[in-house]
């Protein structure tokens, strides 16, 4: 089915100063469905969301395809990404605290999006729409937060005011990078459990990128594996979790940490029972980025870019293993 | 960095500059009578009546403890070559050398901020390393070499700008606010000879104040450069583009006011370099400010113009820097701290 396909990226390559950090990524994001973007630090997680929302650094070349709503996002010029930037689609970061303008208020920085990004000419209606978003996003005392500076608030607070700027726009796609990541443990939880909250009461997509598998299959409903700027699998997540297809995926739950280190969240995946290191951007591949180091592999994987595979249910892999079934 | 810290520390400083500016100059041979009357063949008896009415017969240490005593209670003494009030010489001076220094300052300010915002924004191109190269050369000639340049292209051979002194003699300006500037527009007579006087007054700051903005100039442009290169590199401005704003509003708004916080210290902090600037360029000049009245001092070691003038000068520069301080905390709310 074309129709349900929201966004749906097609063999994004990024070069950046003689590096390669993405190396034909294929997602496909379904419409109101979330989607979970995992994988280790320095996989391509951000520059793919990035690349989405048209703020690759300076000197980043694109090739592929980036369809959302059938329109390629790769070819807009600048004046026509606006009116999806913050719009369609918004965004939130890592960092709440370093995400939110110093010299601004809380106030200002919402109601910027009203005004501008929505129209809204009416004053007094934007503040009441924009401290009626404050609640939403859980946060007390919203007409005293209206006047905070970011400063004079902690990381959660900062992350739940960013999300409320994302939402004020009412777009239909929010990228969430890592939004827990730089938080204590008992508020990343909170927000997860926001976030779950407010995509479901509004129906909209999300794509949120993390490190944790287990999270991503907790907040998700599908989920894609990252592996050395290569979308190695995708697929629903419980199906990804318990019967991961690509030997990354499969190593990746072994050298998970067990229930009670689990605990202690924020632990990264780290891949140390494997032998090996994740390759450079900088490599030339011509086979299989994961070859290096898989158990699984055969002589065609260093020679033989593997094709993404479709199995059922809407999976996807790319391992030549998967393509010979 | 408590107030009362603050004050202390203001207080030491003003202290080491009496130090300096009281022991300094006695360490320089030649002494203000001698000067002034040695060379006309005095009689040794005279001299030393002379050196006994202005007290320097006294030891040093108790002419430096006089001298401190009386600045604490506001009194600098008077000049032994004129005669008058050093405070009041001062603030004459002192008018002249704000005139200069503010119009210098503020054109610094006008071509160097759009000058480092526009360098900053075009990055490595050739604009870039133009106006960069430019500033440097700005910052590293002497102020001596550019005055002369200037003197020769626009006062000799194009012969558009005076060269010297403050206004026409042809204006019956009446000091008020010593700032002829605005003194201008205080005279009696019609308002066209008002105008008149202005222009006289603009033609005589403009080449004086371009050179002694040159350094100043440099500075604030390689800073708003830097500054603003750094702020564009920030996550809230990344947010700011995701929000889908104009590239124009995340520029001149987001990254803006958050660059330009440390130029406006900057600025501020350029006070004192104008003020050591305007000691040269007021010789080249013949600007009948502050720089010239204290070199004509050293000249003939006039001791009370030397020591009270450069213990106001201080002042000024301590203030001045006090008050960016201030300033400073009102425009960064993250300087206000908590709550
Ligand atoms: N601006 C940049 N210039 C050059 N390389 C970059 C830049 N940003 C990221 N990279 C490289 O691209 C790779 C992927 O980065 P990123 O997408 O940030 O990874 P992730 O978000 O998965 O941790 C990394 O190897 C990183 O070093
Ligand atoms: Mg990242």
């Amino acid at each position: 089915m074309l129709d349900d396909r929201m966004l749906d990226i097609r063999g994004l390559t990024l070069d950046i100063h003689g590096a390669r950090p993405l190396r034909e990524i294929d997602l496909v994001l379904k419409k109101g469905k979330s989607l979970g973007v995992v994988g280790e630090s320095g996989s391509g997680k951000s520059l793919t969301a990035l690349s989405i929302m048209g703020l690759l650094p300076n000197g980043a070349v694109a090739q592929g395809q980036a369809l959302w709503k059938g329109r390629d996002l790769l070819a807009l010029t600048e004046d026509q990404y606006r009116t999806i930037r913050g719009r369609e689609i918004a965004m939130i970061f890592q960092d709440p605290m370093s995400s939110l303008n110093p010299s601004f208020t809380v106030g200002f920085q919402i109601d910027e999006v009203l005004k501008i990004k929505m129209g809204i000419r009416n004053a007094a209606e934007r503040r009441a729409r924009g401290l009626s978003l404050l609640k939403e996003v859980g946060i007390p005392a919203p007409e005293e937060r209206w006047n905070s500076y970011p400063h004079q608030m902690s990381g959660g607070m900062s992350q739940r005011v960013s999300i409320a700027m994302a939402l004020a726009s009412e777009p239909e796609l929010l990228i969430a990078d890592e939004p827990t990541t730089a938080l204590d443990v008992t508020v990343q939880a909170q927000i997860l459990e926001l976030l779950r909250r407010l995509i479901h009461e509004r129906h909209m997509s999300m794509i949120f990128v993390t490190h944790d598998l287990a999270v991503a299959a907790k907040v998700c409903d599908e989920i894609a594996v990252f592996y050395a700027g290569v979308a190695v699998e995708q697929g629903p997540s419980e199906m990804v979790f318990e019967t991961p297809r690509h030997p990354y995926t499969q190593a990746l739950l072994r050298a998970r940490p067990t229930k009670i280190q689990a605990s202690s969240e924020g632990r990264r995946p780290r891949l140390a029972a494997i032998p090996g290191s994740v390759p450079r951007s900088t490599e030339q591949i011509a086979g299989c980025v994961f070859a290096s180091r898989c158990e699984k592999v055969m002589e065609s994987c260093f020679t033989k870019r593997p094709p993404v595979a479709e199995g059922a249910n809407s999976r996807k892999s790319r391992c030549l293993l998967q393509g010979d079934q | 960095m408590s107030r009362a810290f603050k004050f202390g520390q203001i207080a030491t400083t003003l202290f080491g500059i009496t130090l300096v500016a009281f022991f300094l100059i006695r360490l320089v041979p030649g002494d203000p009578v001698t000067l002034l009357i040695g060379e006309r063949g005095a009689s040794p008896e005279a001299i030393a009546e002379l050196k006994a009415r202005i007290g320097l017969d006294r030891p040093l240490v108790e002419q430096y403890g006089l001298f401190v005593w009386n600045a604490l209670k506001g009194d600098l003494g008077v000049s032994i070559l004129s005669g008058r009030s050093v405070g009041a010489e001062f603030l004459e001076r002192l008018a002249a050398t704000a005139e200069l220094g503010l119009t210098a300052l503020m054109l610094a300010t006008l071509v160097g901020v759009p000058l480092g915002i526009f360098a900053a924004l075009h990055r490595g191109r050739l604009f870039d390393r133009l106006s960069m190269g430019l500033a440097v050369s700005f910052y590293s000639m002497p102020i001596f070499w550019w005055g002369l340049m200037a003197i020769v292209i626009f006062s000799v051979k194009l012969a558009w700008l005076p060269v010297s002194g403050r206004i026409g003699v042809e204006h019956d300006v009446i000091l008020k606010s010593g700032l002829l500037l605005v003194d201008s527009w205080l005279m009696p007579g019609s308002l066209a000879e008002s105008w008149a006087a202005f222009k006289s007054v603009i033609h005589h700051l403009l080449l004086p104040a371009s050179v002694l903005a040159t350094v100043p100039l440099a500075v604030i442009a390689r800073m708003t450069r830097s500054s603003l290169l750094e702020v564009l590199g920030e996550d809230y401005v990344r947010t700011a583009r995701a929000k889908g704003l104009s590239r124009f509003r995340v520029v001149a708004l987001h990254a803006l006011r958050n660059a330009l916080i440390p130029v406006v210290t900057v600025i501020g902090l350029m006070l004192g370099t104008i003020l050591t600037g305007a000691i040269l360029t007021e010789t080249i000049f013949s600007w009948p400010g502050l720089g010239r009245w204290l070199v004509s001092a050293v000249l003939s070691r006039d001791y009370p113009v030397i020591q009270g003038g450069i213990l106001m000068v201080a002042v000024v520069v301590l203030t001045t820097s006090l008050l960016v301080e201030i300033f400073y905390y009102f425009i960064s709310p993250r300087s206000r701290g908590r709550g």
